[in-house]
């Protein structure tokens, strides 16, 4: 029976999947990407991930977990399944599989949808699943300490500033895309700000009205977002209050820089915990939503499967099909970051050895599967209206009507008029070159919605889709800000004993001001670019998450390597070997294309020789400084980048020679066997 | 009466999956977490006194928030 399912699955997959790979010239409906997913996923999950946990990884559900045997109620404490499963969604959950693959699309939506399901069914989901197994064999150690203790000290250091390096950009990156979504909306800005207190709110409820009644303050907290989106197209429509929320991108970004630094010293539950709860909610019910609407209205995709850009000479931004579309889905078909949760808190719930394929890989399906409806709706817009939104104007002839003209010569046809309009339904002034994904998306998903639930209802489901990137984003940023301020303070703990005690309000402060600077640099920086900056940022983040995906897979590979399971090293090693070849490829080329808009240090000198004759524009060459000195930065950035991968993979290499030849080699270091005394677990 | 044995076949396999379906959603959300907790210190460790709702939410949060907690 089990067979017969699983055939009829593989049957429906693959008809689904050549259905969309084989349509040309007419449009293809979402209901088949849709199944396709669908399909994979279940196919991903039953079998290949079934047959690593019994072969490669030999989970025992006998073998007592650290959550068991050093259960101290506090941190380690064995806990039911679909609970552990809860937590670890919510905290791989975040963002970055709303923003990828929208700006993916512009290559079409072949590319991004393959590699979104093969890369996680492949590679994600596995590298979660194999780094959660790992450290819970390993009493839940960190990715870093395992790197130090499988890899050596080269590795441990890889992955201690790989990480601080990639939160650093992913915040920048991040704050820019709600920037850009507030930018002159005072709609947009109002429901945005709306959101810290109406979080606050929710956590003294949490905390002090009806302590851990976690439903009823999530229930009110969501009631009052919702009348905040309301809320915030009555003060759009105010011509005074209107006013104090219409800010352009510098403003905003000096706003969210101090929101962030006031955000990671206030403790967690008075903002960060309950704005989480809020915002796995929203996703959760949004998304269920949106497949709901998908299958109910079962819409036509209007981009291509391919476009022109595929040469590399896009606008939202540069860099040929491969291996930008790699980098560019980035965390919703394999992310790094998720490494550094499924090692740490993760395995201290885990109960038993028998939860972790649905922790480790079902919980990275969902996340692919988010990227998945992110990616439908960027492609049901008009392809012509999808690149006027998220393309800089400076990239389309520096007006609206250039840009609509050089998109209509492109064969993406689009006028004023109908951006005009669009604009209006929505309740924004403008809809060009809202770059960043955000409002993209916003408005992919409030067509979506507003076909089922009403066409009057435009405005208010884009600005409720803003509003709910908005909240995973500041999530995030607090979040990554957070962590970076505990690394900091480490690290300066070395220096001055003071310094590192977390908290001693002085170090505190002085450690999260260092980290503000740090992504508040680049965010602003990213706001004043006349290309909008995603352009430069996205890739950079995207190296930098597939880097640390690198390091977590060389760990998980070398492991094989040392503890017999050689002939198995494929599942962690090929996945490992396809991104080294497409991070080192882009990192090169960001490195060193001679084209300006590709290589950073090529567009430092293209813009110093433009500078120097007088070829630019009076807003450009005021900031043409700042903007050359940032791009040298971020090849800089992007250099050590691909150094510490290279050094990770060469260290996993020899720990791979010396294991063939027979050398000795410092054991793993797996906590010895213990039999579990739950009675039954492995069914529970 | 087979007909009445379908319908009570049927019936089962529906409260299953219900069941199923809240274990799945109150689990999930963490609606359950404290139930769980206070269920697993009587079967595994009847001799410790468990702690109140307050205190088990204030420990949950300090545990869920150390180290890296939020991703991409």
């Amino acid at each position: 029976m089990q067979k017969l399912i699983g055939i009829a699955l593989a049957v429906i997959g693959a008809i689904a999947v050549s259905g969309i790979a084989l349509n040309r010239g007419e449009p293809i409906n979402a209901l088949w990407i849709l199944t396709a997913a669908v399909c994979l996923y279940t196919i991903g999950y039953r079998f290949y991930a079934a047959w690593i946990t019994a072969r490669v990884l030999s989970t025992d559900a006998s073998r007592a977990t650290p959550a068991e045997r050093l259960d101290n109620g506090r941190d380690f404490v064995p806990t039911p399944r679909w609970v552990v499963f809860g937590h670890h969604f919510a905290a791989i959950a975040g963002p970055g599989p709303l923003i990828g693959p929208t700006l993916a699309a512009q290559f079409g939506y072949l590319p991004g949808t393959l590699w979104i399901l093969t890369g996680s069914v492949l590679g994600g989901c596995v590298q979660d699943m194999v780094i959660l197994f790992l450290s819970t064999r390993r009493n839940g150690r960190s990715l870093g300490q395992m790197a130090r203790e499988e890899l050596g000290p080269i590795g441990g250091f890889a992955a201690l500033f790989g990480t601080l390096a990639i939160m650093i950009i992913l915040i920048a990156v991040l704050g820019l895309v709600v920037v850009n979504a507030m930018k002159h909306s005072p709609w947009a800005s109002a429901t945005v700000f709306a959101t810290i207190p109406i979080a606050m709110l929710i956590g003294f409820y949490m905390r002090g009205i009806r302590p851990g009644r976690v439903l009823e303050g999530s229930a009110i907290g969501i009631a009052l977002l919702l009348f905040a989106v309301v809320g915030g197209g009555w003060v759009d429509h105010h011509p005074v209050l209107r006013t104090w929320f219409d800010h352009d991108g510098p403003a905003l970004a000096w706003f969210v820089m101090g929101y962030g630094f006031v955000a990671a010293i206030l403790p967690v539950w008075m903002l960060l915990a309950p704005r989480d709860y809020l915002s796995t909610f929203l996703k959760l019910g949004t998304v269920v939503l949106l497949a709901i609407a998908i299958v109910v209205m079962q819409p036509e995709l209007k981009m291509p499967a391919l476009t022109r850009f595929i040469d590399g000479t896009g606008p939202i931004f540069s860099g040929k099909l491969f291996p930008f579309v790699f980098i560019t889905i980035a965390c919703g078909a394999i992310s790094g970051f998720h490494s550094l949760i499924a090692s740490g808190t993760t395995p201290k719930l885990i109960r038993t050895e028998a939860d972790v394929r649905l922790v480790g890989y079902g919980s990275m399906m969902l996340e692919s599967f988010v990227a998945i409806m992110a990616m439908i709706a960027a492609t049901l817009l008009d392809p012509g209206v999808y690149f006027a939104i998220n393309s800089s104007l400076a990239a389309l002839g520096g007006s609206p009507d250039a840009a609509v003209a050089t998109l209509t010569s492109w064969g993406f046809p689009v006028t004023t008029g109908q951006m005009q309009t669009l604009a209006n339904e929505v309740g924004e002034a403008t809809l060009f070159a809202r770059t960043g994904g955000a409002p993209s998306l916003a408005v992919g998903m409030a067509s979506i919605f507003s076909s089922v639930f009403g066409a009057r209802l435009l405005a208010i489901w884009y600005h409720f889709a803003i509003m709910f990137e908005a909240v995973f984003i500041l999530t995030t940023l607090d979040a990554g800000t957070r962590v970076g301020r505990f690394m900091v303070q480490d690290a300066l703990g070395q220096l001055w004993e003071p310094l590192g005690r977390t908290s001693w309000y002085p170090s505190v402060i002085l450690a999260s001001a260092l980290v503000v600077t740090g992504w508040g640099y680049f965010l602003y920086v990213g706001v004043i670019d006349p290309y909008g900056g995603i352009n430069i940022l996205w890739p950079l983040f995207g190296i930098a998450n597939q880097m640390l995906a690198g390091i977590a897979l060389a760990i998980a590979t070398a492991i094989f390597l040392k503890t017999g399971r050689a002939r198995y090293c494929w599942v962690t090693g090929l996945p490992l070997a396809w991104l080294a070849v497409v991070t080192t490829t882009a990192a090169w080329q960001k490195l060193f294309s001679l084209d300006p808009k590709i290589g950073f240090l090529a567009g430092a000198t293209d813009l110093a020789e433009k500078l120097a004759a007088g070829a630019l524009a009076m807003d450009k060459a005021a900031v043409a400084g700042k903007l050359m000195i940032n791009l040298r930065i971020d090849a800089a950035l992007t250099a050590f980048f691909l150094l510490v991968l290279w050094a990770v993979i060469l260290d996993m290499l020899r720990i791979g020679w010396r294991a063939y030849r027979g050398e000795p080699l410092a054991s793993a270091a797996e906590a010895p066997y213990q039999r579990t005394q739950y009675a039954g677990v492995a069914n529970a | 009466m087979p007909d009445r044995l379908i319908v009570e076949a049927i019936g089962r396999a529906l409260a299953g999956f219900g069941a199923r379906l809240r274990d799945i959603v109150t689990g999930a959300s963490g609606l359950s977490a404290y139930e769980q907790y206070l269920a697993h210190l009587r079967a595994h460790h009847p001799e410790v006194q468990p702690m109140s709702r307050e205190e088990f939410f204030r420990n949950d949060l300090t545990a869920r928030w150390e180290g890296v907690r939020k991703c991409c």
